[in-house]
């Protein structure tokens, strides 16, 4: 089942909140695109990882909440791979409030004027430190991984 | 500024140059070299790799509707980067983020060096530094346009004789 | 207001006065709405010509670097700048997405004297309110100034109705080599700080040997500030240029003679 709707203000943007229907327990998928989100970086496992701005906006990050997804009975690989974000990474969600995160629930229609259909789709509100970037990550998984791409942070 | 104009030192004065009325010849903007260009490493790989930001990404690059990188961010990361970089700097790697914005970070075996340009006038600034006991220093720092601090960072990296970090895109 | 303390010259060498604000564009703002922004000045400016768009400007402070050419961003459709020109071709505005300028200039042979920055900024200021204004119908409720930038542009003839001045005569130039060169181009810039000792801006002077229309040699003396407001709003860029002027003016007559304060009529108190 969706998580209920969320409150927007008068432009119709979702208000940051952390929303209960986001149990602790539930996985947050965050997609990686691997010719933009990925740096050289020489103390990296395999000498490349994803660059920290890849979970930091100021106006939210957008994530797909996983069990909704499982839910309506969804192949949420395909679904977070469709049509070209070759990578996913998957969080707890108990871990991202850890780090200081508020998770939130962001659906977007079919008839939204700019961002593509996602009934799943969430944001992240909140900012990180390097150190509490990588021991996010430490925590994380692959949900779809990319080869030579190192997930956990030096 | 516009160097090649030779004359003008503002963008904004317009018939000196233009305009039939005041048609003045400036014999020194014939001279003029701009040597800068051509042997800092870091500004082709960084041009092009801005120019590809700004117009060939597509929108929805991140699957989530992101949009390009804003010219205006784009410009300003330059401008940073003229104030901040040395004939020696490495070329830093140049993410995108999905609201226009962008970091420029630069990776060693020692340091990390990243700065998140949220718009004209606002970056966050954090270097990570290894030290001699093994242990991170982690400096934070929300800029306008004083980027001196910065130039201590990039001076370190370049006298680090680690491999340069290109970008990976 | 202009401060009481900052010199004044009756006949100033001015050819040119600009004063001009880079913002961050509307985001529903697209050229097709040009028509609506002419709308607001079409009254004093009834001439319209369109130019190349002129790329974002920063002035950012770390290595004493020169800044370098300037690069173009991409082959996407770009908005043209405007030029909104008076009936008399005295006085013009830019408008691009990103910018508003106003430029007062000199025509040779209307006798038309320098209206003065005081006169100026107060129309500058109007013209950025009726822009604000209009730029909320495209989903920026006000206009956020990120540069601020104020020129002003001599003309010292240093020949002919002047009576054979050398450029020493006019202006503080210590190398002895100088009235001697065929040409020159000198150009040096000083950074500009706040109260707390941050900086805020830079002067830039450039002094060039040049011809005008008339083939009439003249020394062409650029003096700009430009820099980052205190407060990215109208008042603070108007604030911004209001200090603005009081370094270019004070730069003027500390670099300039007494010979040419006494031909460019400096009132003494």
């Amino acid at each position: 089942m969706l998580p209920s709707p969320p409150q927007r203000d008068e432009h119709g943007r979702v208000i940051p909140h952390d929303h209960i229907d986001v149990l602790s327990s539930d996985g947050v998928i965050r997609r990686v695109n691997p010719q933009q989100h990925v740096v050289l970086d020489p103390k990296s496992e395999t000498g490349k990882r994803i660059s920290s701005i890849w979970l930091s906006s100021s106006t939210g990050v957008s994530v797909d909440l996983l069990r909704p997804i499982e839910e309506d009975g969804v192949d949420a690989r395909k679904f977070v791979t469709t049509p070209v974000y070759v990578g996913s990474v998957k969080f707890i969600a108990s871990d991202l409030r850890t780090a200081g995160f508020k998770i939130g629930f962001d659906p977007i229609a079919k008839d939204d004027p700019i961002d593509p259909e996602n009934p799943y789709h969430g944001l992240l509100w909140g900012r990180l430190s390097s150190t509490r970037f990588k021991n996010l990550l430490a925590k994380a998984e692959w949900f779809v991984p990319i080869e030579g791409v190192a997930l956990k942070q030096p | 500024m516009n160097a090649i104009s030779g004359f003008r030192n503002s963008d904004s004065s317009v018939w000196n140059s233009r305009e039939p009325v005041n048609n003045i010849v400036a014999f020194g903007a014939m001279h003029r070299i701009v040597v800068f260009d051509a042997n800092y490493k870091w500004i082709k790989p960084t041009k092009d790799r801005l120019d590809e930001l700004v117009s060939k990404l597509v929108p929805n690059w991140d699957g989530y509707g992101a949009k390009p990188v804003n010219f205006l961010n784009a410009h300003f990361a330059y401008q940073i980067l003229e104030k901040v970089c040395l004939e020696t700097t490495p070329p830093p790697s140049i993410v995108p983020g999905s609201a226009g914005d962008l970091q420029i970070e630069w990776h060693t075996n020692r340091m990390d060096i990243e700065l998140h340009v949220l718009a004209p006038n606002k970056v966050h600034a954090t270097l990570n530094l290894m030290m001699a006991d093994g242990l991170i220093r982690e400096e934070f720092i929300e800029l306008e346009n004083d980027f001196t601090k910065v130039t201590s960072w990039v001076k370190s990296l370049a006298e680090d004789d680690l491999a340069p970090i290109a970008s990976a895109a | 207001m202009r401060p009481e303390n900052l010199p004044e010259f009756r006949q100033p060498p001015l050819n040119e006065v600009a004063l001009g604000v880079q913002f961050t564009p509307a985001p529903k703002y697209t050229q097709i709405y040009s028509r609506d922004v002419w709308r607001l000045f079409e009254g004093g400016y009834p001439i319209v010509q369109e130019q190349g768009a002129l790329p974002p400007m920063f002035e950012t402070f770390g290595f004493p670097t020169q800044p370098s050419i300037q690069f173009g961003l991409g082959n996407n459709a770009q908005h043209d700048r405007f030029w909104f020109i008076a009936p008399e071709n005295n006085k013009l505005i830019q408008f691009q997405p990103d910018r508003l300028h106003l430029n007062w200039r000199k025509v040779p042979g209307n006798g038309e004297a320098y209206p003065r920055f005081d006169n100026m900024i107060v129309e500058f200021a109007s013209n950025l309110l009726s822009l604000q204004k209009l730029m909320v119908d495209f989903g920026s409720p006000s206009l956020t100034c990120n540069q601020v930038e104020l020129a002003y542009i001599n003309h010292i003839p240093i020949e002919g109705e002047s009576g054979a001045l050398k450029p020493t005569d006019v202006l503080k130039l210590k190398s002895a080599q100088i009235d001697n060169a065929d040409d020159f181009n000198i150009v040096y810039r000083r950074v500009l700080h706040d109260n707390d000792r941050k900086p805020k801006g830079r002067l830039t002077v450039e002094c060039i040997t040049a011809l005008d229309s008339k083939a009439t040699s003249i020394l062409l003396l650029n003096l700009t500030v430009r820099g980052q407001p205190k407060q990215p709003t109208i008042d603070g860029a108007i604030e911004f240029l209001s200090d603005a002027r009081n370094v270019i003016v004070n730069e003027f007559d500390s670099i300039s003679t007494s010979t040419a304060h006494t031909l460019w009529n400096k009132v003494t108190s």
